[in-house]
């Protein structure tokens, strides 16, 4: 055990000579995660989505449709661009707007004579989102004309009439529209309108940051790029034991009273402090970012489980070949996939069914799962149990799988 | 002190080490001398422990490394090859974790180090970096390594190698003083004047095996007493050795088309008796040179080649 502490303190001090590794593994999860924050936490404000407005019918609906996309009140703020059909689709076929509205001639009159009609929808199929959107925003327009037309058909009529004599409307004819329309939604109200389900929406006390602060949406992303940032860590720190073995360093040590595997522990040892050093350090950081109320005792034991579990995969990775080289090169593509897939780099919720599924087989899953929940959930460590467990379990198997893969290719005839 | 007997290892088919035996004892500079893939430095990782042998054994002051390699390594001091440092740990930092292996602490742990680093000329650098060290100075902390923690068998594994001629006296002096004190000393090289000047004992390796093993007196001896005669001109293999053959004391080293070199043994009589005889022989001889036997000539007669330095 003395032997073990004495190359503990030995190679701690060698970091600490040597710092530039773990700093920039330590800083890469926080510069990443702030960019990621300023990107897309900087407010409510989006880019207005750029819509080719095709209106062939000039009525009062059509009319009613193009204002609900210009209005300053709509939900969605769009970038109108008005075209003839042709001229709309040239539009989205070299990418200049991200769908195409075509309101087709004789809509209105089809609407109020109470027959079918169609809004038109073409989506730019080189965008994902912004489409879709047009496409719903569109779709709820097409739900409230529908309801207006048949609750509203007759003053509507009256209207229709009045914008195409282009003559002003009386002051009788306004109030005798007012009036018939008030009667239609009394009326109707009791049917359309049951208020069966109330929402109720309110802004916790005490915070004025937006929900989508920059960082709230760095801490958020904090967690995935600190567990592939201390896999990385942890395989870098384990393969000293290969530099030392070409350094000759390690023949030195083994050619003296120590046991085959002192130099092995005491590796695994630094890499486990410099892994909970890491964690510790991010730790501070998520808790300044965010509101601080987490359990001290739940990120203590989770952060020792995922330390071990990474310092474990590490030594698995190095023991499974001869060269350095070779074992950081499979350790790095290991680390890379199982971020992806247990997300480290895009959140769990947005990745496809089968990436999900794949996900509970990678370490940064469990990782990550147990550091938003202590987050974003305020878990509790007892909720933290299976988390803790499986990757406590992991690094314990993966050192003892490794143990003898370890002795049989660094450590003879070093 | 320590014996190794019958020792063997081989890495597949190739026989690194064949079944060689010598003996070091107190006070004593035992020299393994051979040219590059010998077996010298797989012979001394077998007796650190770094190598497992295929069979043999290796015994120091009646502890065997096999059945107790931990007390076995504490008496045994390593001078590596390469030299085996910390870069980023100062002299007196890489000194002290390699002697704290060994158990040293404390005031004798500093104590040591200040003296060991003194004698190999670095205690002015021993709040240095290695890194920041010159090649000569590198060699000289690795020495001092291997000497911290008073090991009764110093194995030095051509310590000279690639450096200055100053850090090469250095390291020799104190190899010497060293073993003034009664340190035994393995050292391997394939430097011959360092094994003529240094080794009481010299055993000779080539291809695992040690082909002759002696005094450097003794093995000058397997050339004959005498002078070694070098000779150049125009001459027949046949010839060359017809003249010879009646002369016991005439031993032919090597032939070649222009080129012979022969041992004489006795004193400048024999030469003159050696010349007469190749001149009836109608030999040629355009050039002739004279000097003292030597352990190349020694590695030459063994081996048939030269231990090119």
């Amino acid at each position: 055990m003395r032997t073990v502490l004495l190359s503990l303190r030995k190679d701690l001090l060698r970091w600490v000579r040597s710092p530039i590794l773990p700093l920039v593994f330590l800083s890469f999860p926080i510069v990443f995660a702030l960019l990621i924050g300023l990107a897309f936490g900087g407010g409510d404000e989006i880019a207005p989505i750029k819509l080719a407005l095709v209106n062939e019918d000039d009525g009062v609906v059509s009319r009613l449709i193009s204002s609900a996309f210009t209005s300053r009140r709509a939900p969605v703020a769009f970038q109108i661009q008005e075209a003839d059909s042709a001229g709309g689709l040239r539009l989205v076929e070299n990418d200049k707007v991200s769908a195409m509205l075509r309101v087709p001639a004789g809509f209105s009159d089809s609407l109020f004579s109470g027959g079918t009609s169609y809004l038109e929808v073409v989506k730019n199929p080189a965008e994902a989102v912004y489409p879709r959107i047009v496409e719903e925003y569109a779709g709820v327009l097409a739900l409230l004309g529908t309801g207006a037309s048949r609750i509203l058909g007759d003053p509507l009529s009256g209207i229709q009439e009045q914008v195409e004599s282009r003559a002003a409307p009386t002051d009788a004819f306004l109030s005798a529209v007012s009036v018939d329309i008030g009667r239609q939604a009394r009326k109707a109200a009791r049917y359309v309108f049951p208020p069966a389900i109330y929402l109720r929406s309110g802004e916790t006390e005490g915070d004025d940051r937006s929900s989508s602060s920059p960082l709230k949406v760095a801490l958020f992303v904090l967690p995935g790029m600190a567990t592939f940032a201390l896999l990385t860590l942890a395989i870098a720190s384990m393969s000293d034991l290969r530099r030392e073995r070409s350094a000759g360093t390690l023949a030195r040590q083994l050619a003296g009273p120590v046991r085959p595997w002192n130099p092995v522990a005491a590796k695994i040892g630094v890499t486990l402090i410099l892994g909970l050093m890491c964690i510790v350090i991010l730790g501070i950081l998520a808790a300044m970012w965010g509101d601080g109320k987490v359990s001290i005792a739940g990120f203590a034991v989770l952060s020792f489980a995922f330390a071990l579990c990474a310092t474990g995969f590490a030594t698995l990775m190095q023991s499974l070949f001869e060269s350095e080289t070779a074992g950081s090169a499979f350790g790095s593509i290991v680390v890379m996939v199982m971020s992806l897939l247990g997300g480290s780099f895009i959140p769990l919720s947005v990745l496809p069914g089968f990436a999900r599924r794949i996900a509970p087989f990678t370490l940064n899953y469990w990782a990550n799962t147990g550091f938003h929940k202590l987050l974003f959930e305020k878990a509790s460590p007892a909720e933290l149990l299976p988390n803790v467990g499986i990757l406590i379990g992991m690094g314990v198997l993966f050192v003892a799988v490794s143990l003898p893969l370890m002795r049989k290719r660094i450590l003879r005839g070093a | 002190m320590i014996q190794v007997q019958d020792l063997r290892k081989s890495f597949g088919q190739t026989r690194a080490v064949d079944g060689i035996t010598f003996a070091v004892s107190e006070g004593m500079i035992y020299g393994l001398l051979g040219p590059n893939g010998a077996g010298k430095t797989t012979t001394i990782s077998c007796i650190t422990g770094l190598l497992m042998p295929d069979g043999g054994r290796i015994v120091l002051d009646g502890c065997e490394l096999a059945s107790d390699p931990i007390r076995f390594k504490r008496s045994i001091g390593v001078v590596p090859q390469e030299t085996a440092l910390y870069p980023t740990l100062t002299a007196y930092e890489n000194v002290a974790y390699f002697a704290s292996l060994h158990g040293l602490s404390g005031a004798d742990l500093r104590g040591r180090a200040g003296q060991i680093l003194d004698r190999v000329g670095l205690s002015a650098g021993s709040k240095q970096q290695a890194r920041t060290f010159s090649g000569g100075m590198k060699r000289r902390l690795n020495l001092a390594i291997g000497l911290m923690h008073r090991p009764r068998l110093l194995l030095l594994d051509e310590p000279t190698v690639g450096i200055d001629p100053q850090a090469r006296i250095n390291i020799l002096d104190v190899v010497r003083e060293i073993q003034r004190e009664g340190t035994g000393i393995l050292y391997t090289t394939h430097y011959l004047e360092e094994a003529e000047t240094l080794c009481d004992r010299v055993g000779i390796m080539d291809h695992g095996r040690v082909l002759a093993e002696g005094t450097v007196s003794e093995l000058r001896s397997m050339v004959g007493e005498g002078t070694v005669v070098a000779l150049r001109g125009k001459f027949r293999a046949e010839a060359l050795r017809a003249s010879i053959a009646s002369d016991p004391s005439i031993h032919l080293l090597s032939l070649e088309d222009d080129a012979a070199m022969l041992s004489v043994g006795g004193a400048a009589r024999a030469v003159a008796d050696l010349l007469s005889s190749l001149l009836r022989g109608g030999i040629e001889v355009e050039e002739i040179s004279m000097r003292e036997a030597s352990l190349q000539n020694v590695f030459l007669k063994l081996t048939g080649r030269e231990l090119r330095d």
